[in-house]
């Protein structure tokens, strides 16, 4: 199957929930600091992508484990989310690996 | 002592009573009711309005399709306008909606037929970013997608109101033309407008402010426009009865008695009236004509001269139509009669 390129911001959703299943004020804070402040995702962008990414089976919704936080919606990434995100990697890192060779070979 | 502590009560009860009216006094001042129009796609206009608002002190607190509440809150807010039909439904996906706003810091103020409006206060030295809910494209355009889905399908139904109204009009009503140009006009705006909302996706200069504002008219509007074509179909079906009728057309029998010449003319009209086209004339004497339903006269003109060019009403049923002559005061044996049948 033929995956079309991820945004940025469905890019670094699925990123901060590799680890972990997380919510989404966490993974607004998390994209935040992993681009160093370039990418934000707005509550809009938060909801349609993480709609989006349900629907297509990527994430699925769960329930927080911490008792004191029980309440609260998470995240998590599905064994098909996985494999998505790595394909992704895979693929910027042939553009990244090619643009190296290339501008090195120039300089 | 315990008439004292009574009357202590009674002083409390009663300057307490006294606050809530006063209370209630300044809460009434506090609280203002301003109309609003706005289409859709000028998706700027309401949210800086709101904006404005904030700034002169009014905090909204529930926006209705027509009108705004405000009330007094020193507190400024920036305000987001998202289309979203989700926050229509109930249950999970709704809360999830509205939590996911909240958790970044968006106060959820209300909803109307889909339009969701969000505030969040303004915080000196916090970046622009963070007021703004669509930060890509992709999402965004999903979002403007939404409100065009819902558009095109209500373009459809005024399609096809207009398509219904030039029908009519065609086959004889003439105020179907009026309800025919109306929802033309309604289609022709909503395209307008799927056309800006596209256009917003793709002008990326605008992309990062993704509220937009409400086109209410246009629902009441197509609302209005349904009724009314409801109504002018229901009015057209009674007229097919009549078209039904074996009296269909033009009728005419024309002979010559007593010098008496008459031809008669019936033809059917919209809404159930018989346009009644009469034209006879007696040398000597006068004519009668009458129309009969069930042995009784529903209707009857008479003179030397009869030429008539008016409606007349007929319900369903069997009428019987005579035309007699009348000659020197004695009523001629001979007359012409037949019978029409509505059904």
């Amino acid at each position: 199957m033929k995956i079309e390129p991820l945004t940025e911001s469905f890019f670094y959703i699925m990123l901060c929930l590799y680890k972990s299943p997380n919510h989404g004020y966490g993974i607004m804070q998390e994209t935040d600091y992993l681009s160093g402040g370039r990418v934000k995702i707005g509550s809009g962008t938060m909801y349609g992508a993480t709609s989006n990414m349900m629907s297509k089976g990527w994430i699925i919704e769960s329930r927080s484990m911490d008792p004191n936080d029980s309440r609260k919606r998470m995240y998590e990434l599905t064994g098909i989310g996985r494999g998505v995100l790595e394909e992704e990697v895979k693929r910027l890192e042939e553009l990244t690996n090619n643009a190296h060779r290339i501008l090195n070979r120039m300089t | 002592m315990k008439q004292l502590l009574y009357n202590k009560v009674i002083k409390t009860v009663l300057s307490g009573a006294n606050d809530g009216a006063e209370m209630r006094k300044e809460m009434s001042r506090d609280r203002i009711v301003r109309p609003t129009l706005y289409l859709a796609w000028n998706y700027d206009s309401e949210e800086d309005a709101l904006n404005r608002m904030s700034e002169k002190g009014w905090r909204l607190k529930k926006a209705h399709a027509f009108h705004k509440e405000y009330v007094k809150d020193s507190i400024k807010y920036i305000y987001r306008i998202d289309y979203n039909p989700v926050s229509r439904m109930l249950g999970g996906e709704k809360e999830r909606y509205i939590s996911t706003f909240e958790e970044m810091g968006w106060e959820y103020v209300s909803s109307v037929l889909g339009w969701n409006y969000f505030a969040k206060p303004v915080i000196d030295g916090v970046d622009e970013d963070e007021y703004q809910i669509y930060t890509d494209n992709t999402t965004l355009m999903d979002a403007l997608s939404r409100w065009i889905r819902m558009a095109r399908c209500l373009e459809i139904i005024c399609i096809f109101i207009t398509l219904m109204n030039v029908f009519a009009f065609f086959s004889g009503s003439d105020e179907n033309l009026y309800m025919a140009a109306l929802s033309l006009l309604e289609v022709i705006l909503f395209e307008f407008g799927i056309v800006s909302m596209k256009r917003k996706g793709v002008n990326k200069g605008k992309t990062s402010r993704a509220g937009y504002v409400t086109g209410y008219i246009l629902y009441f509007m197509l609302v209005a426009g349904l009724i009314a074509t409801i109504i002018g179909l229901v009015v057209r079906i009674t007229d097919e009865d009549v078209l039904k009728t074996k009296f269909q057309g033009i009728h005419v029998f024309q002979e010559s008695m007593n010098y008496t010449s008459m031809p008669l003319y019936f033809s059917v009209n919209s809404g159930g009236n018989y346009d009644l086209d009469v034209y006879g004339e007696t040398e000597n004497g006068r004519m009668i004509m009458t129309i009969y339903s069930k042995g009784e006269a529903v209707y009857s003109a008479s003179g030397s001269t009869i030429a008539l060019d008016e409606d007349i009403y007929l319900k369903k049923g069997s009428y019987k139509v005579e035309v007699s002559f009348e000659f020197e005061k004695e009523l001629s044996e001979n007359f012409y009669s037949f019978d029409i049948e509505i059904d």
